[in-house]
């Protein structure tokens, strides 16, 4: 079993995470603002400044995607280096990152069912895009590097 | 005159961070290769960070947007979160293709030229023999 290189899931994970944060940028902060605005109302909380939340959402999205990529470099040896194996690396952080977490909160009334669902699909769809993206740079680099070696 | 002065000016500094970034990656040995203007990924790594930077920082955050600079009303038939989703994704993506257009366009002025690849060229002289079963023996 071959050794994981950190630079490069580090970078692809973090190209990874850029597309995870502008996809949740845009449904957070452009699209479901008033409904995030009346959800904390309906819960008596304040709601939190935006910058705040764009720098939460900031970080947690690059450390979702270097996640992402961690798990496709470990999976790579089990199930190849296809694009099948990054869709299963994304779903295996979809599940309990937002699957579970949102379905919780939608049974016990804490969000509406718009935001869950808005929520999830985004989210997959972010999770599955960044993850391919990776993938593609994370071959790519490793094709590089051995290309390097031989003709070294 | 002004809006495409600002529209420049930002994809100017979207340009100037991501090329800036990967100058910087590319000490790294094991990046060097995938950040080479040349190399196959590189356009779309390129497209990413400046969309990225466009789309959400400069469109999202700073609230530069074509509806602002151009005065245009936004036309909220659709609802003000798709008016709203369509506005910044627009901006944020001519910012982005502005940033590739306008790289290009500085290296020109900077007399940069790529040297064209002249096809390989092979000269010489194949002579063919054909062996007899006498010339065997």
């Amino acid at each position: 079993m071959g050794r994981m290189n950190w630079s490069r899931i580090l970078f692809a994970g973090l190209l990874a995470g850029l597309v995870i944060d502008s996809g949740e940028y845009l449904l957070h902060l452009i699209v479901l603002p008033d409904k995030w605005k009346a959800a904390m109302q309906k819960l008596n909380l304040t709601p939190v400044p935006a910058s705040r939340e764009f720098l939460a959402l900031t970080a947690a999205g690059l450390l979702l995607g270097a996640v992402t990529l961690w798990l496709y470099a470990a999976i790579v040896p089990r199930y190849g280096a296809r694009a099948r194996t990054a869709i299963l690396a994304a779903l295996g952080l979809w599940i309990p990152g937002y699957f579970l977490g949102l379905a919780a909160m939608l049974l016990e009334g804490i969000l509406p069912l718009d935001i869950v669902i808005l929520s999830m699909t985004a989210g997959l769809a972010e999770l599955v895009c960044g993850a391919l993206l990776g993938r593609l740079i994370y071959a790519d680099a490793s094709s590089a590097s051995k290309g390097e070696e031989v003709a070294t | 005159m002004r809006e495409i002065g600002i529209f420049l000016l930002a994809s100017f500094a979207i340009d100037r961070i991501v090329t800036g970034m990967f100058y910087l990656l590319s000490f790294n040995s094991e990046l060097s290769a995938i950040l080479d203007p040349d190399a196959k990924l590189h356009r779309l790594i390129y497209a990413v960070c400046a969309g990225y930077l466009g789309v959400v920082v400069v469109a999202g955050v700073m609230g530069v947007r074509l509806s602002k600079i151009s005065a245009i009303p936004l036309d909220s038939s659709a609802g003000p979160a798709v008016s709203n989703l369509l506005d910044v994704l627009i901006t944020g993506l001519l910012l982005a293709g502005g940033a590739d257009r306008l790289a290009e366009a500085l290296k020109l002025l900077a007399g940069e030229v790529k040297p064209v690849k002249a096809p390989i060229e092979i000269t010489g002289k194949i002579v063919l023999e054909q062996r007899t079963k006498g010339s065997e023996l």
